[in-house]
């Protein structure tokens, strides 16, 4: 679904370019009708506000938000294994699966970043499409959620890949997952809790290499 | 039913015990399993290591699967040491094993980033004027525009954009600058070459290709122990950790092993399973307290003292009473004990002055050339003066006669140097000590004694006849120390103890009072530490570290230290000595890699400096400055000499008369030095001595505040030198970076105190002086933070490098197991682009120039004997001005800009024409060079580099380093030894004739770590038979230290080191900052708060092998910026662990959580060093901006005596010697912060800069 790219290109550093194609963008949101209502609404609107900005304006933004620091990290298992070292190992898997799609990752990028995924999504059936989605919805949610709060535009994308992964996911958990994740650590008990880690072994799926890849349940997304 | 059917034949029952009980059979899934096995599965696994600053060195398995890196583990191959010996591994601690997931994580740097403001500033200069250098022109010429995005540096607002960009934004900087300005404006920083000596090399090479400075570090760290050159004339040689295995005594004075020297401190316990007694020595309950047989607890910074009393009683009990042959018979052939020492009257008593030379006597004693600078001997044999070879004046004669075979130079028959005067005196007279310990600290937490600020006590004397028949008076060393020690030899006379109860400087009573430590103690170590050394020929050893070397007078301590371990025989003997292990300087293959890091193949001299004094002078530091010359005068100086004299004053003077480098040089471009002196018709050098003399040319240093001598090009790169390493950070923030600041310091003028009489006075100091600031770097220090531009840089899994430490002779590899991530690159490569895109820029801008290089006196070359009888300034008609003798040398350097990227990236003429070499030792080197034109092949297109080997890439590069280096090739050894041969006279080949055939390889590096090969660059051998020692070849070859004596000097004859008190070790009591009393009365308030001395000490989830923003590192201490404060302090200022507080001073302010221990002392409070102020760091409530890093309360006190220059060993050398960036005198207010602001709203234009200006807009 070309609905897919769209919503990478926006997710991807703004250039010259990006502004360029956004009617065109605009267009292939509106005629392919699988982002609807409010939600299409929402997106369309981050565009023509994006289009008003200076360039050099949206890039400084951007590079605040997503370059800078872990709470809008665009790769997702940064989110999910942070500096363990079970992130190698989910990121081999995850590029074994683009490969089994005989995709290779030609540009400098991890396979968890986010537009890359979301590329990568745009290429499968709906139904696959979902299905892979809906694994990394409540990160993304999360991710949106975090954005929400800072009042950035770029809420409305998660919040329309969410809408498009057909999870529903209770607001209350995105609400607690992003809390966690800009902790109010006041006592030592509050930072021995912040963290604890699970044990090495415990069947958890937070073990790249137990079993299927996974990606995590909203309860495993780490603050920081 | 048939029991033969039904009983089953094959099976048993699975029970659910057996063994009794004992054992359980459980059933639980073993899928587990499949992660290790999953773990363990990979493509490929390549060597490398991590270069923060460690000296661990350790060499790490990088596991990498798909073109990722999947984790790493300690490597297991390291060669075995040798029998009786424990092996080196397992090495690696928890912070290395932390490190891979830098790569991936969202701290890593993925793009060029450039400040958005100057981003935007640079796209419509480069709309208006097509050339980019112009383009630069306009917007730095501007102040409107440059203080647009200088006064929001470090406050966010990057953009990304492409290396071409960034080439072409800090290419035309650096040409703008070099052609306004000067090439000696553009400066650059990096820190300890040995932990990646090719990234180190590759900034280095750019810059003094172009004339750029390179700045120094382990000064500047203070991490660099003066008193190493002053003793020995070499700069922290040091025995490899696998040498404490073969002490019997051990001391760990202010070091704290196992948490800093994790990799190595398996080698301090297993000493003590061998029976090796430990002991500690550390102001707090550190960890290295638990792994000794007694652990002494000094007030902090006061360790002198105690070492002063120590050095009494081995003095009194070894020496004088003669229990120890073997102490006397070492200290007369390898130190200055007999050297003899002239008395100069002074009031009514004598005062120890400079040594006695052969130049002093009629004849010169028949002692050859250079007379002034061979000191002189009163031999036994012969019963009269003589000059023994081996002197410094020996060394640079090219007679082969300097070694310590103790042979008189004159005749050739041996000496024997005669200790004391006592027994053939002809008198008895009073010579007078400075004393310092009576003087009071602005805290009671520093004791002082009510003893006379003069001490006169009899010392025995002989009569000698000098030149032009006059009669001096003269002692040894010996006698002086037994005097200084204050140790009574029956000789009549005050001051001087009989009885180790007696209140006399310095016995173990006096010391009580200052130290806290009972004598008894005292007493104890310093009888076994020596009785061992006397027993096993040596083998007692002081381990020693940064807390006792960053205090103000490091020297006393070090020098106390020094002295216990050289009287008692210890230095260069096996299992003995002086181990100081404080940043990684050990550059192991240093003469390949010096042409390659400073372009020394295209042309010399390259331009470096001493980073304290620039930082002193250059952010304004000196303003500040609180405390006088005088305060610190020893009591026996001539006042008057040093009236009107500010410390950087002495600096200044120092750069005038060639001791300490200067950079920026002068008030103008010295690529326009060269053309006005053609237009006057006259040599360059010399028209450019008549304007200094004149006053028609000032030196930049008389004037930092004025624009023209303004550094204003500053590379960073391996470095946080804004952060970590910035003292005085805050200062930095506000002169050099010009953006918001914590300082509140008044200034000289608002003190009304003294202004500098060497100085120029701007009643406004300037801020923002410097125009682009570029750090590379794979995370977002502090220092990246305040940067305009930001490179990502290769982490030390993406890049091939090379690695050596201190503390095991093998050199390994950093190794590229996977490409760079994102649009990271090496730092060869980064730094090779950009020297593309200045050759290219540079048309029509810089040709080919003549660059004037001031150059001063260097250690190791023969102008070290520049200065032999005193100090005299030409600028005060003292005496002419001749360049590299009483100023500065001046050179001429031709400089092909065009040809910059040709030269950068090819081995140039000058090692043919010039050979190669270090430490005073040179060596042709044509078979190497033309070895590397085979291995990395020629270039073949036209120009200046046609024909030249290729140094393209980072391996290239190694291999010139290793192809170069004697300690790599074992032929350049041979060549090394043999060079050495012809000054001492002796035959050395035999250290590395056995391995003249071995040749290191990048790639054999790779395969396994690799011992290096013995090389006169260091005095300690890599051999199958000992492990190294500092000091070993000086010993078993008579090889002599490069001092003024040849011998360990006890004694500093130099003037200014006898004006500060220091020509003997005393002690000395931390300075008084005073920066907390004016604090208190202008920003108290009324809130419970207390005084505490500050310090800060290494930590153990950070540095050294990993940065302290590392999340698992975090998490397992508090996740962001804490403090260490006593039990008792948090208590009377209501703090709770974990609390927040704030410290503050007139320098700065910090925010951070209390840790409240037992572990600290009352008065002291401890911050980790290098805990980054971007991690969790809310608003400080004092200066109301973003709480400072541990450098905000500091700021940087120079001290006279580390200026001092041409003269021997006390001439300066790169990260040799020189003024030392110290900071543990400080004094900090703490108290509890009730409402936590984290400050993290926008900025808003028109914010005020200061703190001050807070104040006025309230």
């Amino acid at each position: 679904m070309r609905s897919f790219r769209v919503l990478s290109r926006l997710l991807t550093y703004p250039q010259a370019k990006l502004f360029a194609h956004m009617d065109e963008m605009k267009a292939v949101l509106v005629d392919e009708k699988v982002l609807k209502g409010r939600k299409l609404k929402a997106v369309t609107g981050f565009m023509d506000e994006l289009s008003a900005t200076e360039l050099i304006t949206a890039q400084e933004t951007y590079v605040e938000l997503f370059d800078r620091g872990r709470s809008h990290c665009l790769h997702l298992f940064e989110h999910v294994h942070g500096e363990s070292h079970f992130r190698g190992q989910a990121m081999i898997e995850l590029a074994a699966r683009y490969e089994d799609k005989g995709l290779t990752i030609g540009a400098a990028e991890l396979p968890d970043y986010l537009p890359l995924f979301l590329e990568f999504v745009s290429i499968c059936e709906p139904k696959e499409a979902q299905a892979t989605l809906s694994q990394a919805a409540p990160v993304i949610a999360t991710i949106g959620e975090k954005l929400k709060r800072r009042e950035s535009g770029y809420a409305t994308v998660m919040e329309a890949i969410v809408a498009l992964s057909g999870v529903r996911l209770s607001r209350l958990d995105i609400k607690r997952a992003a809390d966690a994740a800009m902790p109010d650590i006041q006592t030592l008990d509050d930072l021995d809790k912040e963290w604890a880690e699970p044990e090495a072994f415990d069947g958890s799926p937070d073990c790249g290499t137990c079993g299927e890849n996974e990606l995590p349940a909203l309860q495993q997304i780490k603050g920081a | 039913m048939s029991q033969f059917i039904d009983r089953l034949t094959y099976f048993s029952k699975v029970k659910g015990t057996f063994s009794g009980g004992h054992g359980i059979l459980t059933e639980e899934s073993r899928d587990w399993e499949k992660a290790y096995r999953g773990r363990w599965a990979h493509d490929k696994v390549v060597r490398s290591t991590h270069g923060v600053n460690c000296t661990g060195s350790c060499s790490w398995k990088i596991y990498v699967k798909n073109g990722l890196v999947t984790w790493e583990t300690q490597q297991t191959d390291y060669p075995r040491t040798r029998p009786d010996l424990p092996n080196h591994e397992p090495r690696g601690c928890s912070r290395g094993a932390s490190y891979s997931w830098y790569l991936y994580s969202a701290a890593r740097l993925k793009y060029p980033l450039v400040r958005s403001r100057l981003m935007k500033l640079w796209r419509a200069a480069k709309a208006e004027y097509p050339d980019p250098v112009d383009a630069w022109g306009s917007i730095v010429s501007d102040p409107v525009k440059a203080n647009e995005y200088k006064k929001v540096r470090g406050l966010g607002g990057f953009v990304r954009a492409s290396w071409d960009e960034v080439n072409e934004i800090t290419a035309a900087s650096n040409i703008y600058t070099t052609k306004t300005f000067g090439p000696d404006r553009v400066i650059g920083f990096s820190p300890i070459p040995a932990m990646s000596m090719v990234s180190y090399a590759a900034g280095s090479r750019y810059l003094s290709l172009m004339g750029g400075v390179c700045m120094s570090f382990y000064d500047w760290y203070c991490d660099l122990p003066p008193s190493s050159p002053q003793t020995w004339g070499e700069q922290t040689d040091v025995p490899e950790s696998a040498d404490w295995f073969n002490s019997s005594y051990i001391i760990a004075w202010g070091s704290n092993v196992p948490q800093t020297r994790a990799p190595d401190a398996h080698f301090f316990t297993e000493a003590r399973y061998k029976g090796t007694k430990t002991v500690s020595v550390t102001p707090d309950y550190a960890e290295i307290s638990k792994l000794v047989d007694i652990a002494l607890h000094p007030v902090q910074g006061t360790d002198s003292a105690m070492a002063m009393a120590m050095g009494h009683v081995v003095f009194k009990e070894f020496h004088l009473e003669g229990k120890s042959q073997y102490f006397a018979d070492y200290c007369r052939i390898y130190t200055d004990m007999p050297t003899v020492v002239m008395l100069e009257e002074k009031d009514g008593a004598y005062v120890p002055g400079r040594t006695l030379r052969a130049s002093d006597f009629e004849g010169d004693l028949k002692a050859g050339g250079n007379a002034e600078w061979k000191p002189v001997v009163y031999d036994e044999g012969s019963n009269g003066f003589a000059v023994p070879d081996g002197s410094i004046g020996s060394r640079w004669e090219g007679e082969g006669k300097w070694n310590l075979g103790g042979t008189d130079s004159a005749s050739g028959k041996d000496l024997t140097p005669q200790l004391s005067f006592i027994e053939g005196r002809d008198e008895v007279v009073g010579v007078a000590f400075p004393y310092f310990g009576n003087q009071p600290h602005d805290s009671e937490i520093f004791a002082h004694t009510d003893h006379g600020s003069v001490q006169v006590r009899n010392v025995p004397v002989r009569k000698v006849k000098l030149k032009g028949n006059k009669e001096g008076l003269v002692a040894t060393v010996y006698d002086l120390m037994a005097a200084n020690y204050a140790i009574d030899r029956g000789l009549g006379g005050e001051n001087t103890a009989s009885g180790y109860d007696d209140d006399v400087p310095y016995t173990p009573a006096w010391q009580e009072k200052i130290t806290g430590v009972p004598r008894q103690r005292v007493i104890q170590v310093a009888r076994e530490f020596a009785d061992n050394a006397n027993r096993t020929e040596g083998r007692s050893m002081v381990i020693l570290g940064a807390a006792i070397n960053h205090w103000y007078h490091m020297d006393m301590t070090y020098r106390g230290i020094i002295n216990l371990l050289v009287m008692c025989g210890c230095i260069g003997k096996s299992g003995g000595g002086w181990a100081h292990y404080v940043g990684q300087e050990k550059l192991r293959p240093q003469t390949g890699w010096l042409p390659l890091a400073f372009a020394l193949d295209w042309s010399r001299p390259p331009r470096q400096m001493n980073s304290t004094s620039f930082f002193y002078a250059h952010s304004d530091q000196w303003r500040y400055e609180r405390l006088g010359v005088q305060e610190i005068l020893s009591p026996l100086a001539d006042k008057q000499k040093w009236e009107n004299h500010s410390l950087i004053d002495c600096n200044v003077r120092s750069e005038r008369m060639g001791w300490l480098p200067s950079a920026p040089q002068f008030h103008e471009n010295p690529l326009t030095l060269a053309e006005k002196a053609k237009k006057a018709g006259k040599e360059t050098r010399d028209h450019v001595v008549e304007r200094l003399v004149s006053g028609d040319l000032n030196f930049s240093c008389e004037d930092p505040d004025h624009a023209n001598n303004f550094p204003r090009n500053l590379f960073v790169w391996r470095s946080n030198i804004l952060g970590s390493s910035g003292k005085g950070h805050e200062y930095m923030l506000k002169h050099l970076l010009g953006t918001q600041n914590g300082v509140m310091s008044e200034d000289l003028a608002e003190m009304e105190m003294p202004k500098p009489s060497e100085v120029g006075w701007h009643e406004t100091a300037p801020e923002g002086k410097l125009d682009l600031v570029v750090t590379l770097d794979f995370r977002m220090s502090t220092t990246a933070v305040y940067s305009d531009i930001v490179l990502p840089t290769a982490t030390w899994y993406e890049k091939n490098d090379l690695n050596t430490s201190d503390m095991h002779p093998f050199i390994h590899p950093l190794s590229r197991a996977v490409d760079p991530a994102w649009e990271s690159r090496s730092d060869w490569d980064i730094f090779k682009g950009l020297a593309k895109t200045f050759s290219e820029l540079c048309e029509g801008h810089l040709g080919v120039e003549t660059d004037l290089v001031s150059v001063p006196i260097l250690h190791d070359t023969p102008g070290e004997l520049a200065q032999p009888l005193g100090v005299t300034d030409w600028k005060k008609g003292e005496c002419d001005p001749v360049p590299g003798k009483t100023m500065p040398n001046l050179v001429e350097v031709t400089r092909d800009y065009p040809a910059l990227y040709k030269k950068f990236t090819s081995v140039g003429p000058l090692l043919e024409k010039l050979g190669n070499g270090g430490k005073g030792i040179g060596w042709n080197t044509d078979t190497e060079v033309e070895f590397l034109g085979k291995l990395n092949r020629r270039v073949t297109e036209e120009g200046v580099s046609h024909g030249r080997p290729k140094i393209e890439t980072d391996i290239d590069a190694a291999e010139v380093v290793l192809s170069l280096a004697p300690e790599t090739n074992g032929q350049v050894a041979v060549k090394a030894w043999q060079a050495l041969g012809k000054i001492t006279g002796r035959d050395h080949t035999h250290l590395a004739r056995p391995k003249e055939d071995e040749k290191l390889r990048f790639r054999d590096l790779q395969a396994q770590p690799r011992k290096i090969i013995s090389s006169p660059t260091w005095s300690g051998l890599e051999d199958e038979h000992v492990s190294y020692n500092a000091g070993y070849t000086n010993v078993h070859e008579r090889i002599p230290w490069r001092t003024l004596t040849g011998r360990q000097h006890f004694y500093q004859d130099h003037e200014w080191m006898r004006d500060f008190g220091e020509s003997m070790c005393v002690y000395k009591p931390p300075i008084s900052t005073r920066t907390i009393t004016e604090a208190l009365q202008k920003r108290g308030g009324d809130a419970r708060q207390i005084a505490l001395n500050y310090i800060t000490p290494h930590q153990k989830w950070g540095i050294h092998s990993t940065y302290s923003d590392n999340l698992l590192m975090l998490t397992l201490n508090r996740g962001g910026p804490v403090v260490w404060v006593s039990e008792i302090d948090a208590k009377k200022v209501g703090v709770a662990d974990n609390d927040w507080i704030e410290l503050y001073n007139v320098n700065g302010a910090i925010t951070a959580r209390a840790v409240v221990s037992q572990r600290v002392p009352k008065g002291l409070v401890m911050m980790y060093h290098a805990q980054e102020k971007t991690i969790n760091t809310p608003g400080s409530v004092i200066t109301g901006k973003r709480g400072g890093i541990h450098n905000s309360v500091t700021r940087a006190v120079m001290k006279p005596t580390h200026m001092i220059g041409g003269y021997a060993q006390l001439s300066w050398g790169f990260n040799y010697y020189g003024t030392v960036g110290s900071n543990r005198d400080e004094f900090v207010i703490l108290r509890k912060v009730e409402q936590v602001d984290w400050l993290d709203k926008p900025y808003a234009e028109g914010q005020p800069l200061g703190v001050a200006d807070v104040e006025a807009v309230q």
